[in-house]
């Protein structure tokens, strides 16, 4: 037997609240008193969740899900650390929303803040969209970032999306910012629309895949053009999620650079031919 | 000037006891200055295109192809051929630094550039010994770089509110936190805000309690709430100076002002927030 939680936010704060406590790790097999007792930080006062959250649980079929309604911008660290279930956020979600998220699924149904699924090792985020910078990237000083799990944004991304990742795949339809993949360590990147500067740059190994032909470093190499076989599988595959990459579909062709040379020239940026 | 006399290009040493004769200096820049007016090279560069910059002269190094580059081909504004040419000046010299500023991280690609940076200088020591020095904008940037080091770990952008140090630069960094509205209050030490940040943060620190503790008059001081005038530091107060090679300089007292030192004043702030703390009356 299963539940549903539902955390409905009773007014956007002024300041921001770190909620990290709101995970369906957490918030299973408590009930609604013991769920508004559980903390959140704003500024350097420890609050709780019903100072912010209406909250209501009722019994439900499947596993563990969490919905939360309103615009949660000002919170961050919504979904860190998650390891199963489902989390909804029906509005925009703020800074490191499925940070170390280790499983389970994370909806966002706004826009998402910086650092979006930072050390992601499981599970699966989609935003309905836009994303902020920083995606499934490191943090600072550290120097892996995204080690597994799927990220699918419907809009834009900022700069430095994926950065330093090192496993897993992260979709965006549309536009990029800049250094998309810098130091990209393995795993795969998609970029639909338009993306910024050097993209893809000290790149050690793993795939970019790009829908409008970038301004490359000049360390990366032109190779061919060609239809490579993984293409099929990765795209029915985010098909069957809802998620269609390229109006090529199936049968896109590429022109393929390896590079960064700098760093051993594995790996590789792909850009979209159109027929 | 002074720092061409005195370290970087006219100074004497053991081994270049003719001083500038012995040295070269090349100057990149986006415009003409007194300072490439005294250098042997200077490269004229078009704005943002560090980055580039710097991966293009790694590839020369690393004596990579580079595609797509012929010799008058334009790198950042500049010729290749002219690019190669120094490529092999920094390969070739006995002793090679180079000094940064915030014209590097302050430009696109800002953090990354400074990290290409250090990337060049650590493959410029398999052929050679070469360093880089941040050339810091104001006196003693480094000395709050390196307190904030040694007591917490971390340089800049620190964020004590779990009471523990935490570091993130875009997300606890002056101008981000103003720019999302995310402080209520400001305590500023030591700097003019209204001089440095951009127009939108300052009007949003204008809407907040302000405390300023400054010695000289300034554009800051005609709107915060609180201006608590301090004793300028080197001259009515002692410290410790970091020079921008990490030298610590110990400065004395030279003159009593009437007013209290930078410490003092933090001092007293602090006794009497811990006396609000335990519930006792202000004094």
């Amino acid at each position: 037997m299963g539940e549903l939680i539902h955390l409905t936010l009773k007014a956007e704060p002024a300041l921001p609240v770190e909620a990290e406590s709101i995970t369906p790790d957490n918030l299973r097999g408590k009930n609604e008193e013991k769920i508004k007792n559980l903390p959140v930080w704003c500024g350097n006062a420890q609050e709780k969740i019903g100072d912010y959250f209406e909250v209501e649980k009722e019994q439900s079929a499947g596993e563990t899900r969490v919905v939360l309604t309103g615009e949660c911008a000002q919170f961050k660290r919504i979904g860190q650390g998650m390891s199963f279930g489902e989390l909804v956020i029906e509005g925009a979600a703020g800074f490191h929303t499925g940070a170390l998220m280790r499983g389970g699924s994370l909806q966002i149904k706004g826009d998402a803040a910086d650092w979006l699924g930072a050390h992601m090792e499981g599970g699966r985020i989609t935003v309905a969209g836009n994303a902020g910078h920083f995606v499934g990237a490191a943090y600072r000083g550290k120097t892996q970032g995204m080690s597994g799990g799927m990220i699918l944004i419907e809009g834009n991304a900022g700069q430095m999306t994926g950065s330093r990742m090192r496993r897993g795949l992260i979709a965006v339809k549309g536009n990029c910012g800049d250094a998309l993949g810098f130091k990209l360590l393995a795993g795969t990147i998609f970029a639909g629309g338009r993306t910024g500067r050097h993209p893809g740059a000290n790149m050690l190994r793993g795939t970019i895949i790009l829908g409008e032909q970038p301004e490359l470093l000049s360390s990366f190499y032109y190779n061919c053009t060609y239809q490579p076989v993984f293409w099929n599988m990765l795209y029915a595959e985010l098909a069957g999620c809802g998620f269609f990459l390229l109006p090529g579909g199936q049968d896109a062709s590429f022109k393929r650079y390896s590079g960064d040379a700098l760093n051993g020239g594995k790996g590789e940026i792909l850009v979209w031919q159109s027929t | 000037m002074r720092h061409l006399k005195r370290y970087s290009a006219l100074a004497k040493g053991l081994y270049t006891p003719e001083g500038r004769k012995d040295r070269k200096v090349v100057v990149i820049d986006v415009r003409p200055s007194p300072t490439s007016k005294n250098a042997d090279i200077f490269l004229q560069v078009t704005p943002g295109a560090d980055f580039e910059i710097v991966h293009v002269l790694r590839l020369l190094i690393a004596g990579k192809r580079l595609e797509g580059l012929e010799e008058e081909s334009l790198v950042g504004g500049v010729a290749f051929r002219q690019w190669q040419e120094l490529a092999e000046l920094m390969k070739a010299c006995r002793y090679g630094v180079v000094m940064f500023g915030i014209g590097l991280t302050q430009s696109r690609g800002k953090d990354l550039n400074a990290e290409e940076l250090n990337s060049l200088i650590i493959e410029l020591n398999a052929f050679t010994r070469f360093y880089a020095v941040a050339m810091r904008g104001h006196g003693n940037v480094n000395g709050s770089n390196q307190v904030l080091a040694w007591q917490t770990g971390y340089p800049l952008a620190v964020n004590f509110q779990r009471g523990y140090p935490r570091f993130n630069p875009g997300e606890f960094s002056v101008v981000d936190m103003l720019r999302r509205k995310e402080a209520d209050a400001a305590l500023i030490i030591a700097t003019d805000p209204s001089a440095h940040l951009p127009q939108s943060a300052v009007n949003y620190l204008k809407s907040i309690p302000t405390i300023y503790l400054e010695p000289h008059e300034n554009a800051t001081t005609t709107w915060a709430n609180v201006v608590i005038p301090v004793a300028p530091a080197g001259i009515g107060a002692g410290g410790t100076f970091y020079r921008m090679d990490n030298i610590p300089l110990q400065l004395k007292k030279l003159v009593d002002f009437a007013v209290p030192s930078d410490l003092e004043a933090l001092q007293g702030i602090k006794e009497e927030v811990l006396r609000l703390k335990r519930g006792e009356a202000a004094c």
